[in-house]
């Protein structure tokens, strides 16, 4: 314990010293002339055109919720990986005896040895926890996939098409009352 | 036990009967999947996506009636009731047999099935009222009733709850998609800002919640409520339950945590700050949803939260007495607050949100005595009592259900006509057609029956928790206090429930005022809710739903 | 390093925990409450993972902590959709202006 509080001590310091000590070498050395060019915010070399706060088009949020949502499910999938993977290698009735425990202690989390040819996992067993793993993950996928179809069909995923409908509608409403016509984004049309 | 024989159990015995008790619920998400599907293929325009909805949650509500008819007559249905057997296959080692099912994640009890029964029987008056008042339209029904549905979902699930990832879960199943149906009026400022504080509140709050759950499970090495008592005992092994003892500090902190989740859902002060501003914001039918179903469960699960911190262990008594007392401590500030803070508005939803606070009051306050009394060491109180409270708990729901939902029935109704929700605009609607007459006749009796008037349905339901807070008062002196500031508040109430009457009943109407015009379907539904309030308080249907929250809160306690 | 306990994931949790709950309660940002959710939720997946591995919780734990991930960027999305329909409305995500509805 005390061995490892002196380590972060350690390294906290030295990070410190490191980052504190050339700031305040450079700051004894250098001369100090300060123009615009030098207070300017470094962009490739360019002249910054404008706040870099700016707004982002409303689709990238939509896209970017809808992308969590379905990036995240897929965390389900990796337990179900795991176990699904050791009982279709399981399944095989042509394993050794010695595979096969070692399999069983892997699948069941214990230490190597632990399962005897009695108590390890037989292959019908197996085969049927493949069987219903599958189907858990069908329905779990089809639900999944009725949701992103939904999502598509109702053209939240659709950047184009969203675009030309925007148009459509401008046009329209253009047409309706000139003065009061609608702004369409033009730098995300080009 | 080998890998062959927790299989064989698992998939042989657990999944046919977990499969058969969630058999309703399967059906809803079944309805949400097949609701976005309709959409998909545009068969909306053919039969509107509300008639899928209300098909769905009437199934579910028959499957649940089904179950609770079974474990009420022990499986010898007649007539209809063997035909609904039938259907939904209900067999003696399933339905009929008592006991956790999905292997431990939620329970199978006559609660359970009782407060299923009040969800699915809301989902389907509140799905027909949406269909009444056109709230959701035809382009986005599919979207509002997929939240709706998977939000009752998600109550169902917390009602059986017997495991701490349950409790959690189904929380932020019935809140997330509560946020966004606030938020459901588009275009609409108000509803905006309304869902915004809803999500900040209750996202943070479920946060905290989820905190004290995992100190609880951590340190008690389980997840599971009903061992959560006894390993709790273990703990505090031969020791008194004291400050000093930092493991019993830190796990009452982390039950403090949980029940600040329970107290935001229910609204309690001083967790109530959304509740106000949420309900002014959102439309008057997902007001209606979220002040009885989503109270309704979350008091459920308060009941099966601190039901799980039960036993005959000293410390764990020494616990209950101060939960109990804590509770009942929140139980006047809450009553008191939202009785004097529903005076001054001027919004007849803002006045009714402050009135559900209220309400949530009278509601932990038999918790509370329920409490108190199965910890207390004297020995003239016991369980035969606490079934008393939890009775009277569940007769106010069944009540409160009816009640509120008329009111804010009403609320939706005449904004549809008048397009407006201040009191203001009440004045004189008694002159209006015939259907608005029995409109502000239902008000009358649903806001009566809120203040507890006696042949009203709310008025045995208040009586039955006071009785069990008197009760409560043998064991330990401080919920007769409790008693007494619920009895003083009952008076308080009455007052701004009669301004609203007043203003409808009496007051002329407004000078350019039209006379109010509602549909006659209109009137015909909110009588269908209102009768309920009429029957539960004077017919033979008073005794019947007696007679059943007695069996249901006996077999609670067994 | 196998002197690394229990204690040292509590305290880095708990350290998770309080930061989230001072960034939801000083931040005005709606967009900050809610980093500070994410916090102290996963502050509170720490522990379990931690109670899983050290303590009797067993498998429990890491299957309740893969389900708060999922939850918890579901209601991020429902969130940050509710955020955004307020910033079409008001054009500000600033939960001190959220003031309209008071009484």
């Amino acid at each position: 314990m005390t061995d490892l509080l002196v380590h972060f001590i350690l390294f906290i310091i030295a990070g410190a010293v490191l980052v504190a000590a050339p700031m305040l070498i450079g700051r004894l050395v250098r001369p100090n002339l300060p123009t615009p060019e030098k207070d300017a915010v470094y962009e490739c070399g360019e002249p910054t055109i404008g706040s870099s706060y700016v707004q982002f088009d409303i689709r990238f949020y939509v896209v970017a919720l809808l992308f969590i949502i379905f990036d995240v499910e897929v965390v389900f999938f990796f337990p179900w990986a795991t176990v699904f993977g050791g009982v279709t290698q399981l399944a095989d009735t042509r394993l050794t005896e010695a595979a096969r425990t070692n399999l069983s202690d892997k699948l069941l989390n214990l230490e190597p040895g632990t399962t005897t040819a009695e108590t390890a996992i037989a292959a019908s067993d197996a085969l049927r926890i493949a069987w219903t793993g599958f189907a858990d993950i069908l329905v779990f996928f089809g639900v999944l996939l009725v949701g992103f179809a939904y999502v598509w069909r109702r053209g939240d995923l659709d950047w184009v098409r969203a675009m030309v409908n925007q148009a459509k509608i401008a046009r329209a409403q253009g047409r309706k009352n000139s003065q009061n016509e609608p702004r369409v984004d033009s730098q995300l049309a080009s | 036990m080998s890998v062959h024989s927790i299989l064989n159990h698992v998939l042989g015995e657990d999944l046919p009967r977990s499969l058969e008790v969630f058999a309703p619920e399967l059906v809803l998400c079944a309805t949400v999947v097949l609701l976005l599907l309709w959409r998909m293929l545009d068969l909306h325009q053919r039969i509107p996506t509300c008639w899928v909805a209300l098909f769905g949650s009437l199934v579910a509500f028959f499957g649940v009636f089904a179950q609770f008819m079974y474990l009420k007559t022990g499986g010898a249905g007649v007539g209809g009731l063997e035909f609904l057997f039938d259907q939904w296959r209900l067999t003696p080692s399933g339905v009929g047999e008592i006991g956790p099912y999905f292997t431990g994640l939620l329970v199978h009890d006559q609660f359970a099935v009782f407060f299923r029964l009040v969800l699915t029987l809301f989902l389907v008056l509140v799905t027909a009222l949406t269909i009444l008042t056109g709230i959701p339209d035809a382009e986005d029904g599919q979207d509002f009733y997929t939240l709706l549905i998977g939000s009752t979902v998600g109550m169902l699930m917390a009602v059986g709850a017997n495991h701490l990832l349950m409790l959690f879960l189904s929380i932020e199943m019935m809140s997330v998609p509560s946020y966004v149906m606030v938020a459901f009026q588009k275009g609409r400022k108000q509803a905006g800002e309304a869902s915004l504080k809803y999500v900040v509140y209750g996202a943070g709050i479920a946060g905290v919640m989820l905190y004290g759950i995992s100190l609880i499970a951590g340190l008690l090495g389980t997840a599971n409520m009903p061992e959560l008592g006894e390993r709790f005992a273990i703990l505090m092994q031969g020791e008194f339950f004291s400050m000093s003892n930092t493991t019993a500090l830190t796990l009452v902190l982390g039950m403090m945590m949980v029940l600040v989740g329970l107290a935001f859902k229910l609204s309690l002060v001083p967790f109530h700050f959304w509740c106000p501003d949420a309900f002014e914001g959102a439309s008057a039918e997902v007001c209606g949803f979220l002040s009885v179903a989503s109270k309704a469960a979350a008091l459920a699960l308060l009941v099966r939260f601190v039901l799980a911190f039960q036993g005959t262990h000293e410390s764990l008594a020494q616990l209950g007495i101060l939960f109990g007392i804590a509770l009942g401590t929140i139980s006047i500030i809450t009553m008191t607050f939202g009785n004097l803070a529903a005076y001054s508005q001027t919004n007849l939803k803002r006045l009714l949100a402050y009135s559900t606070i209220a309400h949530a009051g009278y509601m932990v306050m038999a918790v509370s005595a329920m409490l108190v009394i199965l910890n207390s060491p004297s020995s003239s109180v016991g369980v035969g009592q606490a079934a008393t409270c939890i009775e009277g708990l569940m007769y106010y729901v069944a009540v409160y259900l009816f009640m509120n939902l008329s009111a804010f029935a009403i609320v939706a109704l005449l904004r549809n006509e008048t397009f407006r929700e201040d009191i203001s605009s009440y004045r004189g609607i008694i002159s209006g057609s015939a259907a608005t007459k029995v409109l502000c006749v239902c008000l009358a009796i649903s806001f009566f029956s809120l203040v507890g008037m006696p042949p009203f349905g709310g008025f045995f339901a208040k009586m039955m928790i006071f009785y069990s807070a008197l009760q409560a008062g043998h064991a330990h002196w401080f919920l007769w206090i409790v008693l007494g500031f619920g009895a003083l508040n009952t008076v308080f109430s009455l007052f701004y429930y009669l301004n609203v009457l007043k203003a409808a009943f009496i007051s002329e109407p407004e000078a350019d005022a039209a006379p109010v015009e509602v549909p006659g379907m209109a009137g015909a539904y909110v009588l269908l809710v209102t009768i309920p309030i009429l029957a539960l308080g004077m017919s033979s249907l008073q005794g019947d739903l007696t007679a059943t929250a007695k069996y249901v809160a006996a077999s609670l306690f067994q | 390093m196998e002197n690394v306990g229990l204690e040292m994931f509590l305290a880095v949790s708990a350290v998770l925990f309080v930061c989230g709950v001072v960034c939801m309660a000083t931040k005005r940002n709606a967009i900050g409450v809610l980093m500070g959710v994410e916090l102290v939720l996963n502050g509170a997946n720490l522990n379990l993972v931690a109670f899983s591995r050290y303590g009797s919780l067993g498998l429990d734990g890491q299957v309740m902590s893969l389900f708060v991930i999922v939850l918890a960027a579901a209601e991020a999305a429902a969130a940050l959709a509710i955020v955004l329909a307020f910033y079409n409305n008001h054009m500000t995500v600033d939960v001190d202006q959220a003031t309209d509805l008071q009484g």
